[in-house]
C-alpha cells in the first residue's frame, strides 16, 4: 500500500525555442542565421507519491506544471533525470504505461466532438481492450457516479462544458486507471460546476483509492481536495508539504472596484491594504478573516457610486512570495 | 495488438462523417461538374479524332473519373490535420492511449477512403455514364483493379502521415500538402494521362510514387493489362516499403521534439 506509484528524480527539461527579432529584418534574419534560446521549463524536480495519494501540483502559469505531467506520461522526453510511474519507464514504455492511466487535459477534449458520449466510451473500451461484459459494468457504475445518464445520447457538443468534463472523467476511467492527471479539469466552468467536479474527484480518491495529481491555477480546487500540495515557480520545486502549512496565505481577497467618476480620498478600513489605485478604480487587499468582505464592500458603496465589483484570489505567484518572505 | 481497436477507430470516423453527409455529397456533386468541363475540354481537344495515345474520348473521361475520386478520397487534407494536431498539442491526448499513433491515424485515412470513395464515386460514375456512356469493362478484372485501388491508397496514406509529420519541424505544413496534391495533379496523371507527355518525362514521371495513386489504376480501369498490373503493383509495394521506412524514421526522431504549448 505505502511504495511510491510515482517517482521523479532531478527530473529537468529544457527547450530549444528560436528567438526572433522584431519586424521584417528580423524575420528575414532569423530564417537565414536562427538563433536559438534554451529555455530550463523544469528544473531539477524531484517527488514521490504513494498509492492513493491525491496531491495538488500548484504554481503560475509556466511553471512546468503542465510539462512534468506530459513526462510523467511518456509524451516529453526529459532532458535529465529519472522517472518512474506504476514501474514503469514512461518514456520506453509508454503504451504499456497508457493502459493503467487516465489524462485528462481540461484544455483538450477526447470525446468526439459531433457524436454522442457513449460512442466514445464504446470506442475507448476497445482501444483498452476491456472485456464486453466488465465493461459495461463499469460504464453503469461510472454512469452512476458521474450522472451522466440524461445526455449519453446526445451529441458532445450540444453538452455544456459541466456535461462535458463529467463525460470526460468517465472516458478516462472506464479502464479503471491507478493514477489519474488532471491538467486543469475546471478551467473556464462556473462554481457550480466546478463543485460537483471536485465532489466527483473526491469520491473517486476515497472509493477506488485512484492516486490523483492534480493541477489548477484555481487554489479553491486544491485547498478543498489536496491534503498535500506541491508547488513549482520558474521550473522549480518551491513546496512539497501540508495543504494546512500554507493555507494561511489563502486568506486574503482581492476586491475590486469601478466608479462612476473620479475618486480621490479613499476610506481606511482596517485589515485591508490598498494595492493600486487610479483615479476610476480600486484593488484593496482584504483579510478575510478578520474583516468580512461585505463590511468592507459596504463602507465603499456607502460613500461612492459603485459601477462595478469584483472579487478574486490574489494572483498564486504573491501568495508564493508571500509565503517565502515569511 | 489487437487489430479490433484500429477498426473501431475507423468506425466512429464513418459515423462522425455520416453526421457531415451533406458535404460529401455536395463534394461529389463537384467532382460531377468538373468532369462535366472536361468533358467539354476534350471534346475540343479531340475534334473529330478517335483516339489520343490509345484513348478514346470515353476511355478519358472514364479515366478522369476514376482518378479524381480517387484524389478527392485520397484525405491529403490529413496534412494538415496531423500538422494542425502535432503543433496544436492535441497529439498529446492521442499519445496518452495504449495505441500507436501511426496506425489510428492510417485508420482515420481508411475511414475517410472508403466514404468518400462510396459517395463521390457513385456520383462521379454516374456523371460518367450519362455523358459518355459506358466503355466495356470485364468484371473478371475487378479484383486486380480493386487491389491495385486499395495499394494506391495504402501508399498515399504512408505519404500522408509522413508529410503530416514534418509538423515536429516546421511552423506550417500546408504548403507541404499545396506541394503535394499539386505533384498528384500533374505527375500523378490526375489532370491528364500521363501518355500524353513527352516520352523522357514519362520515363521519370512514371517511377515516381505519385503515378502508382491515380494514373496505375485509372488507366488499369479502361485499359486492362496484366503487365500493367503487375509492374503496378511491384512499383506500389517497392513505394509503400520506402514510406514505411521513412515513416518510422521521421516518427522515432519527431515523437522526442513533441513540444507543447502552455507547459
Amino acid at each position: 500500500m505505502n511504495k511510491p506509484v510515482i517517482e521523479v528524480n532531478h527530473v529537468s527539461k529544457r527547450f530549444r525555442t528560436l528567438v526572433k527579432e522584431p519586424g521584417f529584418k528580423g524575420s528575414l534574419k532569423s530564417l537565414f542565421s536562427p538563433k536559438y534560446k534554451e529555455v530550463s521549463a523544469v528544473e531539477d524536480v524531484s517527488f514521490q507519491l504513494k498509492e492513493g495519494e491525491l496531491i495538488g501540483f500548484i504554481g503560475p502559469n509556466g511553471a512546468g506544471k503542465s510539462t512534468t505531467i506530459k513526462m510523467l506520461t511518456g509524451i516529453l522526453f526529459p532532458s535529465s533525470g529519472k522517472l518512474n510511474v506504476l514501474g514503469y519507464n514512461p518514456q520506453t514504455e509508454r503504451i504499456k504505461l497508457a493502459y493503467k492511466i487516465g489524462v485528462i487535459f481540461g484544455q483538450r477534449q477526447q470525446l468526439w466532438h459531433h457524436l454522442p458520449p457513449i460512442d466514445t466510451f464504446n470506442l475507448f473500451s476497445k482501444i483498452y481492450e476491456l472485456e464486453e461484459e466488465a465493461y459495461q459494468k463499469r460504464l453503469n457504475e461510472l454512469i452512476l457516479l458521474f450522472e451522466i445518464r440524461p445526455y449519453l445520447y446526445t451529441p458532445v457538443r450540444k453538452l455544456s462544458l459541466g456535461e462535458r468534463m463529467r463525460c470526460e472523467f468517465v472516458a478516462s476511467l472506464l479502464h479503471r486507471p491507478k493514477v489519474l492527471f488532471l491538467d486543469e479539469p475546471t478551467i473556464g466552468m462556473d462554481i457550480l460546476a466546478k463543485k460537483s467536479v471536485r465532489e466527483f474527484i473526491r469520491k473517486l480518491n476515497q472509493h477506488e483509492k485512484t492516486t490523483v495529481i492534480l493541477t489548477s491555477h484555481d487554489l479553491d480546487d486544491i485547498e478543498e481536495l489536496c491534503p498535500r500540495v506541491v508547488i513549482i515557480n520558474k521550473g522549480k520545486l518551491i513546496y512539497d508539504g501540508t495543504m494546512s502549512r500554507i493555507k494561511n496565505q489563502l486568506k486574503y481577497k482581492v476586491l475590486e472596484l469601478y466608479f462612476d467618476k473620479k475618486v480621490q480620498t479613499l476610506p481606511k478600513i482596517q485589515h485591508t491594504k490598498i494595492i493600486n489605485q487610479t483615479p476610476f478604480n480600486v484593488k484593496v487587499e482584504i483579510d478575510k478573516t478578520k474583516v468580512p468582505i461585505r463590511k468592507v464592500l459596504d463602507v465603499y458603496l456607502k460613500k461612492f457610486k459603485v459601477v462595478d465589483i469584483v472579487i478574486e484570489d490574489p494572483p498564486i505567484e504573491e501568495i508564493i512570495e508571500r509565503f517565502y518572505s515569511k | 495488438m489487437s487489430l479490433a481497436k484500429y477498426y473501431e477507430v475507423a468506425k466512429i470516423h464513418i459515423l462522425e462523417k455520416i453526421s457531415y453527409s451533406w458535404n460529401q455529397v455536395f463534394y461529389g456533386l463537384i467532382i460531377g461538374i468538373v468532369l462535366f468541363v472536361f468533358v467539354h475540354i476534350w471534346q475540343a481537344i479531340y475534334a473529330g479524332k478517335l483516339t489520343i495515345e490509345g484513348f478514346s474520348i470515353a476511355q478519358m473521361i472514364w479515366y478522369l473519373a476514376l482518378a479524381e475520386v480517387i484524389v478527392f478520397s485520397a484525405g491529403g487534407q490529413g496534412i494538415e490535420r496531423i500538422g494542425e494536431d502535432v503543433k496544436s498539442g492535441i497529439i498529446a491526448s492521442s499519445l496518452t492511449k495504449p495505441i500507436n499513433f501511426v496506425g489510428k491515424e492510417f485508420a482515420v485515412l481508411l475511414a475517410n477512403f472508403i466514404y468518400t470513395f462510396l459517395i463521390s464515386g457513385f456520383i462521379a460514375f454516374a456523371v460518367a455514364y450519362f455523358l459518355v456512356g459506358p466503355i466495356p469493362f470485364h468484371f473478371a478484372n475487378l479484383p486486380m483493379l480493386l487491389v491495385m485501388i486499395a495499394g494506391a491508397a495504402v501508399l498515399n496514406f504512408t505519404l500522408v502521415i509522413f508529410f503530416g509529420l514534418f509538423a515536429f519541424w516546421f511552423e506550417d505544413v500546408s504548403s507541404i500538402y499545396f506541394i503535394y496534391q499539386k505533384l498528384i495533379f500533374i505527375m500523378g496523371g490526375m489532370l491528364v494521362p500521363i501518355d500524353v507527355y513527352p516520352i523522357w518525362v514519362q520515363g521519370i514521371v512514371k517511377y515516381l510514387p505519385f503515378s502508382f495513386i491515380t494514373y496505375m489504376p485509372a488507366k488499369l480501369f479502361v485499359h486492362f493489362e496484366w503487365s500493367a498490373f503487375l509492374t503496378g503493383m511491384i512499383g506500389q509495394l517497392a513505394w509503400i516499403l520506402v514510406g514505411a521506412m521513412l515513416l518510422k524514421v521521421i516518427y522515432d526522431k519527431g515523437i522526442k521534439r513533441v513540444n507543447i504549448n502552455g507547459g
